[in-house]
């Protein structure tokens, strides 16, 4: 009985062998493309770690998804991504659950280090100088509120957090002009100004939540505000002029449905601002609205409109706007290219939530 | 929806009513002896469906484990667990997690709130079965039944005397287990207790590398379980044809979330962690007439779900039935019934004074046409205030062929199912939508069943196959400012699943061989939009391929067995880019039973994962390598 039980287990075992020698993986196969072109930031499912990025090829026409995986021998992101920047040649993920910062050779998209993971809920980023200024929400507090948020400074050869600087509740977009740091606070209706020759720290208050920046051609910086979820009035929901000298609030323009990413992005002459906003409910579509900096005019009509829409980006070298669909995060995005006019020009498939464009 | 509660309260009515007339019309009632309560409920109007029935070996092997594991190692369905022994849920025949009911003593275990279960969190050593039906069959169970239900039971022993089981296990990865059966009884009367606790450090290691190349061994952080449970039964016939059953289940299911396989690189993290309590309870009583059974229960359930010591979702439910069967001739059975609950949810996103009746209205018939030849009719209405259910029948057969040592069976069916959106997706702040229509299911299935007896040697084979599609699925999707749930998506499924089984018994020696494979084809047929990437491609974790063997050998008081399970290749959620390795795991077991008298002591080896298998059930999820368990069993007066 016990030669029938032997050659029984024996049989199972090869036959299970057999079938795991077949189970090699491919992969590595992927030709990574060095040239220009433009890197999508897929987010990823928050806690899921299936942030990644694509790169998509303008002139052929054709994405690589996955490309920082597929470049690094199979070591993916493994986090959600909040946001991306490229400075000197490296590329800067902004990374959350977990939250850290990973670096990579933006020419052939290698790790460059291991991943700096001293900042809690990172978000967005700006380079001035050797330094990088991070915004980080920080933990939440028991009843879900933010009460230690702060602007992480990373010190750019060694990659290690030296310092943080003070500012409102959720730092969201950053942006540096000059020595100045503007700081959107989009738990409050605030910016914080910082400027770092002097270390003056100051705020300039709002009538809505700030989310991102843009500097036009004429050097006034832009700013989206939102109704922070019904928190602000709907119709202080807009476009909010700066004056990077003085810190005075500007013309005011209101957008509605700019929503609580408040994704913008601006033409290569800085003369035109591009805006996502959602049309309200019932209604479920989301646009893309073009706002002429130097007139100040919304136009009436929505340039692109469609389902999903979760982001855009502009290609100031080739003048295509970039639209992120992330088709609710459920399943494959994609991107849709268009020309100036709106006019369709390519759609190609990504991976999970397509939010950020960085060109290259 | 007043008019819907009315309409349901007036049938209620009706049916007590008539129950009561029938009832007084026959006096007469059976001896309840001659009454064996061997099927569940439902099983004599399932003619044309496939059922599968734990054997108790099986209970037994898997003494510690859960549903999870009991549905891994013995069925093709696909459970897709988030790393070891954590939060782990179903794909039955190719459909999403809440898609399946999973049921004891018919009340519906699914969360109301986020509409599935986590199968970790139902212990095997607190049932004496589970039942598991394949396919839709809301016209039986309700809401959620459309890929599938399973049933987790017991059944009265009516126990004589007394019973005691204890069960001791130590595995690897500080694993401990304690768990006591005690039966009591005068054959009139029993009290049935089964109490457990569970602990997992679950601290297993596993390989990574890091940004820069390095190669190192972490261990496992933050995946400690710790659970514990307690199932009180009382059965009492009452003057020889009633018989009365009070239960009750208390258990707490706590885990910490095992983090990502990258996570390990942050120092000092603070992981998250969830907590489920739960309570429920039972009173059914059952009285048999001459020509019929009157059924009625009552329950209530309380569902708490803690998350990192803040967030908390929490349910009461009050649940009320009655049905009554008649056996119209030996030929024909009839069955009708309702059902109510009244539920009261707290989750801070919900209106305070949130509350909801719903009410179910059902009939079911079985039929012998001719000798061999079944016949089950069913239909079921469920009313839910603001929103609407369908009226979900089913139709089955089945005929079987008896020749000699050789029993053949045909089975066809075909059935509307549907699924009530959950409290989520209806109450949720601003963006629920109350009025969300009801996922629905249409499925068609074919199947046939071979027995075959040869003197010792006996051999069992089956086939099914189906077709099902599901619509109005329901997905959430940006619409102004925030995320709404839309009744979008549309599914076609369509599968094979076979099994086979032989069993030859000699010298007193047994030898099972047992093998099973189910192939399942989920297709999008619509998405999120018009233009989701994802239609006409395979749902994501929903593996093609699933199939399991096992052989055992049985000899004298020892036994061995060897087990295997394959999950085939599936996509992540980004089913373009993210392929998922199959995995095969291999199990071993040893046993060996020592008896004195009515006293019996059972000692098992396990190794887990023979082949020290390095594999990831959910993507970026480690699972772990080879590992062990011994279990000491006791049975006194077995």
């Amino acid at each position: 009985m016990n030669k029938i039980s032997k050659l029984m287990t024996m049989a199972v075992l090869i036959a299970a062998v057999c079938f795991f020698s077949s189970c090699d993986n491919e992969s590595g196969d992927v030709e990574i493309p060095k040239k220009t072109g433009v890197l999508v930031v897929n987010a990823g499912n928050f806690g899921s770690g299936n942030g990644s990025v694509s790169f998509y090829d303008e002139e052929l026409g054709v994405i690589t998804n996955n490309i920082i995986k597929e470049a690094n021998d199979g070591a993916e992101v493994g986090a959600g991504i909040e946001s991306i920047y490229q400075h000197d040649g490296v590329g800067y993920l902004v990374c959350n659950a977990p939250d850290k910062i990973e670096f990579f050779s933006v020419e052939d998209y290698k790790y460059l280090a291991n991943p700096n993971t001293n900042v809690a809920q990172p978000r967005y980023m700006t380079v001035v100088g050797n330094k990088a200024y991070i915004t980080c929400w920080g933990p939440w507090s028991a009843n879900f509120t933010l009460e230690e948020s702060y602007v992480a400074i990373m010190d750019l050869s060694t990659k290690e957090i030296v310092g943080t600087l003070e500012c409102g509740v959720g730092p969201e977009g950053i942006f540096a002009v000059g020595n100045k740091l503007f700081i959107a606070n989009s738990f409050e209706n605030s910016i914080t100004v910082i400027d770092l020759s002097s270390s003056s720290n100051s705020k300039i208050n709002l009538e809505a939540a700030p989310q991102h920046f843009t500097l036009d051609g004429a050097g006034t910086l832009w700013v989206t505000l939102s109704s922070n979820f019904g928190v602000y009035p709907e119709d202080k929901v807009g476009l909010q002029a700066i004056n990077t000298s003085t810190d005075a609030k500007g013309s005011f323009t209101k957008v509605p449905g700019i929503s609580e990413d408040g994704v913008l992005a601006i033409n290569s002459s800085g003369e035109k601002i591009y805006v996502l906003t959602a049309q309200p409910w019932p209604g479920t579509a989301t646009e893309v609205f073009e706002f002429d900096a130097n007139s100040k005019m919304l136009e009436s009509e929505a340039l692109i409109t469609g389902e999903n829409f979760n982001g855009i980006g502009y290609n100031q070298t080739t003048d295509m706007l970039y639209v992120a669909d992330a088709a609710g995060f459920a399943g494959n995005g994609q991107i849709l290219v268009y020309d100036v006019d709106g006019m369709v020009q390519d759609d190609q498939v990504t991976s999970i939530g397509p939010f950020h464009f960085m060109f290259k | 929806m007043k008019s819907a509660h009315n309409i349901l309260l007036c049938l209620v009515a009706a049916m007590l009513l008539f129950s009561a007339f029938h009832s007084l019309a026959q006096m007469k009632t059976v001896e309840l002896h001659e009454v064996t309560i061997e099927a569940l409920p439902f099983e004599k109007f399932t003619t044309g469906s496939k059922t599968k029935k734990s054997d108790s070996l099986q209970m037994v092997v898997l003494g510690q484990g859960t549903l999870s594991d009991y549905m891994q190692q013995n069925t093709t369905v696909y459970i897709k667990e988030r790393g070891n022994k954590m939060l782990a849920s179903v794909s039955f025949r190719g459909t999403g997690s809440s898609h399946t009911g999973v049921f004891w003593h018919g009340i519906n275990l699914n969360s109301l709130t986020l509409g599935n279960s986590d199968f970790n969190g139902f212990p095997l050593f607190l049932f004496d079965d589970i039942t598991i039906h394949y396919g839709g069959a809301s016209s039986l169970h309700g809401s959620d039944a459309i890929g599938g239900s399973i049933h987790l039971g017991s059944r009265p022993a009516w126990t004589d005397g007394s019973s005691l089981q204890f069960q001791q296990d130590f595995g690897s990865f500080g694993n401990y287990f304690t768990g006591v059966k005690v039966n009591l009884g005068n054959g009139k009367w029993e009290s049935k207790t089964r109490i457990f606790n569970r602990l997992l450090k679950n601290n297993f290691t596993y390989n990574v590398t890091d940004r820069i190349g390095d190669n190192y061994e972490v261990k496992q952080k933050n995946a400690e379980v710790h659970n514990y449970g307690l199932l009180q039964e009382f059965n009492r016939k009452i003057s020889g044809s009633g018989f009365l059953s009070l239960k009750g289940w208390m258990g707490r299911n706590y885990h910490q979330v095992q983090p990502l396989m990258v996570t390990h690189q942050r120092e000092n993290q603070s992981g998250d962690e969830i907590e489920d309590k739960n309570l429920r309870l039972i009173a059914e009583y059952e009285h048999f007439f001459k020509h019929g059974q009157l059924s009625t229960g009552m329950g209530y359930v309380w569902d708490y779900q803690l998350f990192n010591e803040t967030d908390v979702i929490e349910t009461k439910r009050l649940l009320g039935n009655l049905s009554y069967e008649w056996n119209l001739s030996d030929k024909t059975v009839l069955k009708a019934g309702g059902s109510t609950k009244y539920i009261v949810p707290k989750v801070w996103s919900y209106e305070d004074d949130l509350t909801e009746w719903r009410g179910d209205v059902f009939i079911s018939a079985n039929q012998e046409l001719i000798t061999n030849w079944q016949l089950s009719v069913n239909a079921r209405k469920t009313f839910v205030p603001f929103t609407t259910s369908p009226v979900a029948p089913s139709i089955s057969t089945s005929y079987l062929i008896e020749h000699g040592e050789l029993n053949v069976i045909f089975r066809a069916q075909i059935e509307r199912s549907y699924r009530i959106p959950t409290f989520n997706d209806r109450y949720w702040g601003e963006q629920g939508r109350p009025d969300l229509k009801s996922e629905n299911g249409y499925s068609h299935e074919l199947g046939h069943n071979l027995e075959w007896e040869h003197g010792d040697f006996s051999m069992d084979f089956d086939v099914a196959g189906f077709y099902m599609k599901i619509s109005d699925w329901i997905a959430w999707k940006p619409s102004g400012n925030l995320w709404r749930p839309y009744n979008l998506k549309e599914v076609k499924v369509s599968g094979v699943e076979l099994s086979g089984k032989t069993n030859w018994i000699f010298n007193r020696t047994e030898i099972e061989l047992s093998g099973m494979y189910a192939y399942n084809r989920s297709i999008l047929l619509q998405g999120i939009s018009e233009n989701d990437p994802a239609i006409g491609s395979q749902l994501p974790y929903t593996p093609i391929h699933r199939f399991a063997i096992s052989a055992s050998l049985l000899m004298k008081s020892y036994r061995f067995s060897i087990h295997g399970n394959y999950t085939g290749m599936r996509t992540g959620i980004d089913i373009i880019n993210e392929e998922i390795e199959e995995f095969f795991i291999l199990n071993f077991t040893m046993s060996k039973n020592f008896s004195i008298g009515k006293q019996m002591l059972s000692v098992e080896g396990q190794v887990i994962n023979i082949m020290d298998i390095s594999y990831q059930n959910v993507h970026r999820y480690a699972m772990p390598g080879r590992n062990y368990l011994i279990s000491v069993n006791f049975f006194f007066n077995k």
